[in-house]
């Protein structure tokens, strides 16, 4: 596939379009498969697959990417399965697990897992942060709760990329 | 696959996670009154010894023993039914996709 030339002389790479939209069809995929599959049995709390996406577009180092991957599903998740209020919710966790994730992406202390935890957390902490906003301070009693199943399920995303990540490398070499 | 930093970061979480436990255990106080909101206006707001059944539009809320609880809703998730009843001052139930919040204050 060739570049292709837009109006003001700015290249766009028709290749990494192809490759993140998939990657983005491929997260809102996941988006859904958890909001109707119950996979976590406590109400309300999700595996966060999704967030594998982003994770393995920060290990590549494609800051870019993972943040327009991540943006666009979550607006196209929330205006296809969810509500206003959802998207506020979903933008509030999103964006900041993915920040943190982004500023610690270089630790050498951390595993992938150990960002993936880090990633999860803080997702749960910003939402619970915006239910305050909208229920009151009744919310945090739900803090103990949120940041366990947060660093839980960031664990298992995080074993998941790890994998994926091996067997691309495997791939590679071949 | 597990680093030295990632059992810093997840002791770290355990700490947090149990001592807002603890401080939530402690710091929590019988409630007084039942407040139940639809759509962010107040339709509800009675002593919580009072025992009683407010019907709403698509919840039912049961207030029983000092307890309020959801016992009925149209809801997809039905989170709020599944809730545990509740009593402690600043406790909340809340039903997102109809607009419903019980609280206890």
């Amino acid at each position: 596939m060739s570049a292709k030339q837009g109006n003001g002389g700015n290249k766009i790479d028709a290749l990494r379009l192809c490759r993140l939209s998939l990657l983005c069809a491929l997260c809102l995929v996941f988006g859904y498969i958890e909001s109707v599959a119950v996979i976590v049995p406590i109400a309300g709390i999700k595996l966060g697959l999704a967030n594998c996406i982003a994770l393995l577009l920060v290990s590549f180092d494609d800051i870019k990417g993972a943040f327009a991957v991540n943006i666009a599903r979550i607006l196209l998740s929330a205006l296809l399965f969810g509500s206003p209020v959802s998207l506020i919710f979903s933008l509030a966790g999103g964006l900041s697990s993915l920040v943190v994730t982004c500023l610690i992406r270089k630790a050498k202390f951390l595993s992938l897992i150990g960002i993936s935890i880090v990633s999860g957390t803080v997702h749960n902490i910003f939402q619970l942060v915006v239910a305050v906003f909208a229920v009151g301070v009744g919310a945090l009693y739900y803090l103990p709760v949120l940041l366990v199943s947060g660093a839980v399920c960031g664990a298992l995303t995080g074993t998941v990329c790890t994998l994926i990540l091996k067997k691309i490398k495997t791939n590679r070499k071949k | 696959m597990l680093k030295k930093g990632d059992y810093i970061v997840l002791l770290c979480i355990a700490v947090i996670s149990l001592s807002a436990l603890v401080t939530v255990n402690v710091v929590a106080k019988n409630g007084r009154t039942v407040i139940i909101k639809q759509d962010g206006k107040t339709v509800y707001s009675e002593s919580l010894s009072k025992d009683n059944v407010v019907e709403l539009e698509n919840n039912t809320v049961v207030i029983k023993d000092s307890f309020a609880y959801v016992e009925k809703a149209s809801c997809k998730n039905q989170i709020c039914v599944k809730h545990t009843p509740i009593n402690k001052s600043g406790e909340i139930i809340i039903c997102l996709p109809n607009k419903v919040t019980v609280e206890i204050k």
